[in-house]
């Protein structure tokens, strides 16, 4: 099957549009773990995947990239949740997509089948949780569970239930574009979030009454809701940094692919970074980030980028992107009938100079395009996807480094409040070349 | 039909900005919780208007465009989370969702759109957003597109 026969998904948050043609493939590469109560109908995909390859052992995970939830480029992690001190009341969930780009672990209601309690009600009330990106936004409860990744646990952590029934519809301030709220909009049964905070929000969040800023979270009384405050360790935690163990940050190996892809790939998710005799940084090059919470507006947690002689401030490496995301007018885009969103023509081999932010380290990096059109629908793992960041015709100031970075290299993320060697978090660090 | 909604529109709870008179800053300024600051235009080349700055909690700023005639011809916004965008953007916001929506967008990338009417971008990812948009056909003469920001 070609690319053309199927939908294609640019990830990061995938279309409702494509839902129908995903929900042939979603689940397809094994039973469904869990066709639970949780409150999908019929025909409705309530979880994708249902087994988990490779063995974990200590620090290290499988790190898999595949087609079994609909998605290309999409690395995933299989994790455990148990009611908060239980032993017995826990579940196995795999297919979680891990993303650089985000902080806090997010887990869609159909897939549960454990009832986890609520995270540190308020008034009686559920707290809800509000995830914005560009395209869209997701919607959910804060619950607490227990959380099992490979040999490394934390207790009682906050975690967003992506579509709970316990709430009503997002409020107007949340909810910006797309809703993504199923197994199939995100092609994935959750969301790893394990980028360079500690919380999705951070003090800025915890301010209470009137002032409790709007985008975040909120309570729902009498199903009208309005945002809240919530103390900072109450609200979604990167997992990582509530780790008893190896808690400073996260490394993803990926293997090389071939060119023009490859049905899967498998490498590891290994945390703590220096903590232990196989984490270490090795020669690693250290990409410093903005920490300045004041660049909001600007280059707060962004690295630079040079390429074809143009500076691309606003760059971030983010595996939750699912390619490399840059703007060159030379290679032309997919028309129509063709994979949107991406370029479709052979370009390469190209270079671009990461750098850290305020000139430190910097390497170029070589890499290529593949015309889409061309690539095989059955395959997952490409390191040649590609397509522009702004629309068609215009430079802007991102470059994505997506996932297809991340093969054939090791890219590590050091949260912030850390210190890794004479290095203080947050910051990426990558393999050269 | 058409004439009883441009009525509602004109004369009901004044709701969204975008396209509309100053009396919508108002209500925004009251509905973001917001702290306010106005500032009048000195660009001499400008026919004049102002800029209303809106801090909302969190530290998100927006900031509203009015002509000499009370008309809000743009509006930007930039922070930690994106503003509520069915207010700001009003009657225009389904093209907004129809624009974010194209298969074409991976959630990081831009949402643009360039039309004759209307112009709206918007990019970033969490904890730092940016965005605008504006009514073309509403700019004040010789108006920079440089000053939105």
């Amino acid at each position: 099957m070609n690319l053309r026969d199927r939908a294609w998904l640019p990830a990061r948050l995938a279309l409702l549009l494509a839902l129908l043609l995903v929900l042939a493939s979603c689940g397809s590469g094994g039973s469904p773990s869990s066709a639970s109560s949780g409150g999908a109908g019929g025909g409705t995909v309530t979880a994708c995947g249902g087994s988990s390859s490779g063995t974990s052992t200590n620090n290290i995970v499988p790190l898999v990239v595949d087609g079994v939830c609909g998605g290309q480029d999409q690395a995933y992690v299989t994790i455990k949740l148990c009611v908060p001190g239980s032993t017995t009341a826990c579940q196995t969930i795999d297919h979680v997509w891990v993303d650089t780009g985000s902080s806090g672990l997010r887990i869609v209601a159909s897939v549960l089948t454990v009832s986890l309690p609520a995270s540190n009600p308020q008034g009686g009330n559920i707290v809800a949780n509000c995830a914005q990106f560009v395209t869209g936004y997701t919607w959910g409860a804060m619950r607490a569970a227990d959380v099992y990744i490979g040999g490394e646990s934390a207790g009682s952590v906050p975690i967003q239930v992506i579509a709970d029934a316990a709430l009503p519809a997002a409020p107007g301030s949340c909810a910006s574009g797309t809703l993504q709220s199923s197994v199939s909009d995100i092609q994935a049964n959750g969301l790893l979030g394990i980028g360079l905070l500690r919380q999705d929000c951070g003090a800025g969040c915890a301010v209470s009454g009137i002032n409790a800023p709007a985008g975040w979270y909120y309570t729902c009384p009498g199903n009208s809701c309005s945002p809240v405050g919530v103390p900072v360790n109450q609200q979604l935690q990167n997992v990582v940094g509530m780790f008893v163990n190896d808690n400073n940050g996260v490394q993803m190996q990926l293997p090389t692919v071939a060119a023009s892809g490859q049905a899967s790939a498998t490498g590891s998710l290994i945390f703590g970074i220096g903590t232990q005799a196989n984490n270490g940084l090795g020669s690693a090059m250290i990409y410093a980030v903005d920490t300045n919470p004041a660049d909001a507006q600007t280059t707060y947690l962004n690295l630079s980028t040079t390429y074809n002689s143009t500076v691309f401030p606003q760059s971030y490496i983010d595996s939750g992107s699912n390619g490399w995301y840059f703007d060159d007018l030379n290679i032309k885009v997919c028309g129509a009938k063709q994979p949107k969103g991406f370029y479709c023509q052979n370009a390469g081999p190209l270079t671009a100079t990461m750098q850290g932010f305020g000139g430190g380290n910097s390497f170029p990096y070589s890499f290529s395009v593949a015309d889409a059109s061309t690539l095989s629908g059955s395959f997952a793992a490409f390191s040649d996807l590609a397509g522009p960041a702004s629309n068609p015709g215009m430079i802007g100031s991102t470059f994505d480094w997506g996932l297809p970075f991340f093969y054939g290299r090791s890219v590590f993320v050091a949260l912030e409040g850390t210190t890794v060697g004479a290095t203080a978090g947050p910051f990426f660090a990558a393999s050269t070349p | 039909m058409m004439a009883g909604m441009a009525a509602a529109a004109l004369h009901g709870p004044a709701r969204a900005t975008l396209g509309q008179d100053d009396t919508s800053v108002d209500a925004d300024t009251a509905q973001f919780r917001a702290h306010r600051f106005i500032q009048t235009a000195r660009t001499a080349a400008a026919a004049g208007y102002a800029v209303h700055d809106l801090q909302l909690p969190g530290g998100t700023h927006v900031r509203e465009y009015l002509s000499a005639d009370h008309q809000v011809f743009a509006v930007t916004w930039n922070g930690s989370s994106i503003p509520d965008l069915h207010r700001l953007l009003g009657q225009h916001y389904a093209r907004y969702e129809i624009a974010a929506a194209r298969p074409s967008a991976a959630a990081r990338s831009p949402v643009s759109l360039n039309d004759a009417d209307l112009v709206l971008h918007n990019e970033g990812h969490p904890r730092a957003f940016h965005g605008l948009a504006y009514l073309p056909l509403l700019l004040p003469a010789g108006f920079d597109l440089r000053q939105l920001r």
